[in-house]
């Protein structure tokens, strides 16, 4: 059949022609950003630093995350110490005794009848390791730099985490009200203006402290089934599990009522309806005709919603409503400040941890501003 | 002269009109209907919520009695005081099998009981013992409905705290102690958000992509980006340790005295309103840019242009009028935030507002203090919401009531 | 409120003779949509009457142009037809099966038959697909060919509606309104239809560009022996294109005869000024023509009028129009009215 009326000679270089498909576009638009680029790569490096952090702790490049090894006995080498905070750039010799001297004198029985209660199995005695502070350190003398890389862990994935769960679980909610629509959407958005009425932080302190004391009750004891389960998965995970849960018991709200918005913005659109009438099951139509154009809008929204994840954790640790004490958190690295001599020296307390965070959260805000510029056309520009 | 005479009479006048021209504006009975709809809808979220916060404040281990770091109290003692707040009743619902039976009487879904009532006792008056009949339900004679039954009737009950309860302090007196102080707080920081946040917005939208622009952007991007835990800290530590223009805490009891014009209370309240207002006066200020930088490529502001009109006024007379229309709606969930933002401030300033009292309350196990603020930082929440669509409907009159 | 139907044992023959085989019929189609309401319990207060008993057939290879104002129903007809809206009443018979009782797979199946050409063709096409999975949907949805024959098929079926099959991988925003009409129509032509219900698929195009799809849908009718449904505002491109015509109003369809009859002699006082705005190319004629203006607006389709839909603005209505619904008859060979005043 011949080329018919109205159609285009083929360009010769219709085969070199560069390819313009909706992510190829949406990369060249991001890329004109030149500051969400720097927070692209910034966040990158923090989460490839965050994950290889247990790798830096082996080779001691840092000290250990947690625990009776990430504690230092202060004897200062290289300067005349007031007090027992390590300034940055100290050097320090660790000289702890953990284990009496005479334990390495016993064995067999002898050395089992005081185990646990002098003589610590796996611990070597005395060793006078040499620790330098880079960062400064705690009253504890906990080091500030390694426990600011392992506190990125706990706000990255709370961060990212968040974000993810409050995407889906609002995505699939959003989505399923305002396709099936009418009784179904009412009653599910009736529920979700009754959520819009619980204040976020009130519940979200109430399900904290539910949580630490149940954790708190169950330390010592072994609890069977999915309970158990659960608690020990959280205990693992140093508390982040029901953070996790209470962060995410309000947050996909307003998620769901953007996709639902979404949704029906794009469910009476003639591709809508044209897929419809070739006989597209509703899955293709929700998946192959609606997911793929609503979502650039909610990756927005939820980039720019993760540093207030990052903020309400970092809050809760710092009122010790947050991470299990003990694991490395910005919040509760932050709230040391208030400990003895806190805001009167030793600044490397508050200054290290809270360049950290507030790096991490302009590096998304600006991730985010990006990401609109190239994913959602109706903010372009603003 | 005369001129200005008018004028403030018409400033005046518009004040006192205001309630009267802001429902006819937004449209009259329909607007009433809305509220009144809007309010009753609030009613089931509200009794939702307080059924929430009942719930999961008592699943807390532990009781107000026996609570975490108190002084340990004998059995006999703690069933006495649980049986003088009501504790020993059933939670939720009072069910025949294992119920709470009135004095000498059967337990029924509805019916009348015995009750024996003081009376008299007061000047010269002998005191009697009367006995009444009484209409109850049974089953609703558990601590829920009882504790709803009150509420309705504004009477949150007495605080639990065993440092408040000696003193029989009522929850509603303590809110209303401490909500003034978390009050303070909050609307200077509003008031210093928009104060600071619409000149920046304004600025870096007139002097689009120069200098100016970069460096309030900067500034706005910096505050969004910057939590109150840190930015708190930071300034009690330049302002109030080094350079000792600011107490670090208040030691005169000024937040409970309230607003007054003096020295001192304006450095107690600089820090806290500064770390609050910051983060609100960034995301002001980026909403002004972004609606002002929209409306100036509007048609009518280029016909405003194009008339001739000076740029000051094209800017200030007719661009920004409408561009404050989305910057006015955050004023809903700005409000509603005021209370869970100062919840912040609060306890790293360690102000004896709301949300100090509520997480003494939470670990304390004081189940009447729990509630009763969570109903009123509800309140506040459910009535924000409804302020930014009667915003809205007012601002934009393409936007009716429906 | 039925409305005389034409029924099929006297139509078949034309008013020339030849056979007519009816591939749609449509028989009493009400389409009205709830309009909800309440606080907690949504009760359904009111119904928007869009479609409110329309009767009337296609016939094998013929263009039927339905026309109207905008808001009177008649792209709710079309969708209705198509089972995209489920009727509230009424039949829809497609090669004499009744469809508007047809679920799932069946329907599915007929939808292979009837298919539709959108008007907007910025909105008619998923942005996030390339032409070819969108030419190609159709085919995957009902699991027709491999990989392989379906490229073929889409490509043959680009050449067919006149664009470049090398498009294959271009996505929607590079083309021009035009292309992206005949990406559509290529969508609509891949399942072998014989019946197209085109809905203004020329309006939002510039006027240069509608003489190019009008022939080409000319052109694919005669190649293919498709049946169109054609919807339409522009009369003079509906007199082009169309064998009959229909005239909408308010949900109801008030005249329907052969194009150059309707034309012509138009005989319900709607039609009438709808013909009168049509401005005609001869200069003489055009100094002659007289502009019926109505007078008012159309009522609402919430609250039709009681009577004749149309006596609210009808300059020569009588009382029998305030009380009575007019029927649709007959009154000259294959020319049917609704009107009172023209028997």
């Amino acid at each position: 059949m011949a080329v018919a009326e109205g159609a285009e000679p083929i360009s010769l270089k219709e085969a070199e022609r560069p390819r313009s498909t909706p992510i190829a576009d949406a990369w060249r638009l991001f890329r004109r950003n030149k500051a969400s680029l720097v927070a692209l790569g910034t966040i990158i490096t923090i989460v490839f630093i965050a994950i290889t952090a247990s790798l830096w702790t082996r080779l001691g490049l840092l000290d250990a995350r947690t625990g009776v090894d990430a504690m230092h006995t202060i004897n200062p080498v290289n300067q005349a110490q007031q007090d027992s905070y390590p300034d940055p750039g100290v050097c320090a010799r660790d000289n702890q005794d953990r284990n009496p001297y005479w334990c390495g004198w016993l064995s067999g029985d002898a050395l089992a009848s005081v185990q646990d209660t002098y003589c610590f199995r796996d611990e070597p005695v005395a060793d006078q390791r040499q620790w330098c502070y880079l960062l400064g350190g705690d009253s504890q003398g906990k080091d500030w730099l390694t426990q600011t890389v392992y506190g990125a862990q706990v706000s990255l994935s709370v961060g990212f985490l968040g974000a993810t769960m409050s995407l889906i679980v609002g995505l699939i909610y959003g989505v399923t009200a305002g396709f099936y629509g009418g009784r179904i959407d009412n009653l599910m958005m009736r529920i979700v203006d009754f959520m819009y009425g619980i204040p976020y932080l009130v519940l979200v302190i109430l399900l904290q402290v539910f949580f630490t004391e149940i954790a708190r009750e169950y330390q010592d004891q072994e609890r069977g089934g999915v309970v158990g389960f659960v608690l020990d998965l959280n205990k693992d995970m140093g508390g982040l599990l029901f953070l996790f849960i209470a962060l995410g018991s309000l947050s996909w709200i307003g998620m769901a009522r953007l996709a639902r918005g979404q949704v029906l913005s794009y469910r009476e659109k003639e591709f809508v309806e044209a897929a419809r009438a070739v006989g597209a099951s509703n899955r293709r139509i929700i998946f192959v005709h609606l997911l793929p154009n609503i979502m650039g809008p909610l990756i927005v929204s939820e980039t720019l919603a993760i540093p207030g994840y990052i903020f309400t954790e970092a809050f809760l640790s710092f009122i010790g409503l947050g991470v299990q004490p003990g694991t490395p958190s910005w919040g509760a690295m932050i709230s040391e400040v208030r400990t003895r001599g806190g805001f009167f020296s030793n600044r490397h307390i508050l200054l290290v941890p809270s360049i950290a965070l507030v790096m991490t959260t302009l590096a998304f805000n600006f991730l985010g501003d990006g990401l609109r510029d190239a994913l959602d056309p109706r903010l372009r520009g603003t | 002269m005369e001129v200005t005479t008018t004028e403030r009479r018409s400033a005046l006048q518009t004040i006192i009109y205001f309630p009267a021209n802001l429902l006819r504006a937004m449209g009259g009975a329909s607007m009433i209907k809305f509220l009144i709809r809007r309010i009753l809808a609030a009613i089931p979220v509200l009794l939702a919520i307080l059924l929430v916060t009942f719930t999961l404040s008592h699943l807390l281990p532990g009781g107000p009695f026996n609570a975490v770091g108190q002084r340990r109290m004998p059995d006999y003692m703690i069933r006495q005081l649980e049986e003088k707040f009501g504790l020993n009743k059933p939670l939720l619902i009072n069910t025949p099998n294992d119920g709470y039976f009135p004095d000498g009487d059967d337990w029924k879904i509805i019916g009348y009981h015995t009750e024996t009532r003081t009376e008299g006792g007061g000047t010269g008056g002998e005191v009697r013992q009367v006995e009444e009949r009484v209409l109850r339900i049974d089953l609703l004679n558990s601590q829920f409905f009882n504790y709803l039954w009150d509420a309705m009737h504004l009477d949150f009950g007495p605080s639990l705290n065993v440092a408040l309860r000696d003193q029989n302090v009522q929850v509603g007196d303590e809110i209303a102690r401490r909500l003034p102080v978390s009050m303070q707080v909050g609307v200077f920081a509003v008031i210093l958000g928009f104060l600071l946040g619409i000149p920046l917005g304004v600025l870096a939208a007139v002097y689009h992509n120069s200098a100016v622009d970069y460096v309030a952007m900067f500034f706005a991007v910096m505050g969004q980006a910057t939590p109150g835990i840190v930015l708190a800290p930071i300034l009690i530590i330049i302002f109030a340790v080094e350079l000792r223009w600011v107490p670090v805490i208040d030691q005169r009891g000024q937040w409970q005295a309230g607003p007054e014009l003096s020295l001192y209370y304006l450095q107690i309240l600089a820090l806290p309103v500064i770390t609050l207002g910051v983060g609100m006066s960034a995301g002001i200020a980026r909403l002004t840019r972004a609606s002002l930088l929209q409306v100036l490529h509007e048609d009518y502001v280029r016909t405003a242009r194009a008339k001739g009109l000076r740029e000051r006024v094209v800017i200030y007379v007719h661009a920004l009028k409408n561009a404050m229309i989305p910057v006015a709606t955050i004023i809903g969930p700005l409000l509603a935030g005021v209370l869970t933002g100062t919840f912040v401030v609060e306890l790293i300033f360690t102000i004896p507002g709301l949300g100090k009292v509520f997480v003494d309350s939470v670990s304390a196990r004081d189940y009447t203090m729990i509630m009763g603020v969570s109903l009123l930082y509800s309140i506040f929440l459910i009535s924000g919401n409804i302020l930014v669509d009667i915003l809205y409907t007012w601002l934009d009159p393409r936007i009716r009531f429906d | 409120m039925s409305q005389a139907m034409p029924s099929a044992q006297t139509l078949p023959q034309r008013a020339d003779g030849k056979e007519r085989r009816v591939l749609v019929e449509v028989t009493d189609l009400k389409k009205h949509f709830p309009i909800r309401s309440g606080i907690l319990i949504q009760r359904e207060v009111a119904a928007v009457k869009a479609v409110d008993g329309v009767s009337f057939q296609i016939f094998q290879g013929e263009t039927l142009g339905l026309v109207g104002e905008s808001g009177c129903g008649k792209s709710t007809t079309g969708r209705t037809i198509l089972q995209l809206y489920r009727p509230t009443s009424g039949s829809v018979k497609f090669e004499g099966q009744e469809i508007s009782t047809l679920k799932g797979e069946e329907l599915r199946k007929m939808r292979r038959k009837m298919q539709m050409v959108f008007q907007d063709p910025y909105a008619s096409l998923n942005p996030r697909m390339s032409v070819g999975r969108i030419v190609a949907e159709p085919l995957v949805v009902h699991n027709i060919g491999n990989r392989k024959e379906r490229d073929e098929r889409v490509a043959e079926l680009l050449e067919l509606v006149g664009l470049n099959p090398y498009f294959v991988n271009r996505y929607p925003h590079e083309f021009s309104g035009g292309q992206r009409q005949r990406i559509g129509l290529a969508r609509s032509l891949a399942l072998n239809p014989s019946f197209i219900v085109a809905d203004e698929p020329i309006s939002a195009l510039d006027v240069s560009i509608q003489a190019q799809v009008v022939n080409l849908l000319q052109r694919l009718q005669n190649e293919l022996g498709l049946t169109y449904l054609f919807i339409a505002h522009d009369l003079s491109m509906v007199r082009h294109l169309c064998d009959r015509v229909a005239v909408m109003y308010l949900g109801k369809i008030v005249e329907i005869a052969e194009s150059e009859e309707l034309y012509t002699n138009p005989l319900h006082p709607y039609t009438q000024a709808l013909l009168s705005a049509v401005p005609v190319p001869d200069p003489v004629v055009e100094e002659r023509r007289q502009r019926i203006i109505l007078k008012g607006d159309v009522p609402s389709p919430i609250n039709p009028p009681k009577g004749c839909n149309f006596n609210t603005r009808c300059p020569v209505a009588v009382d029998v129009c305030y009380d009575q619904d007019p029927e649709l008859v007959e009154v000259l060979p294959d020319h049917w009215v609704a009107c009172h005043r023209v028997i």
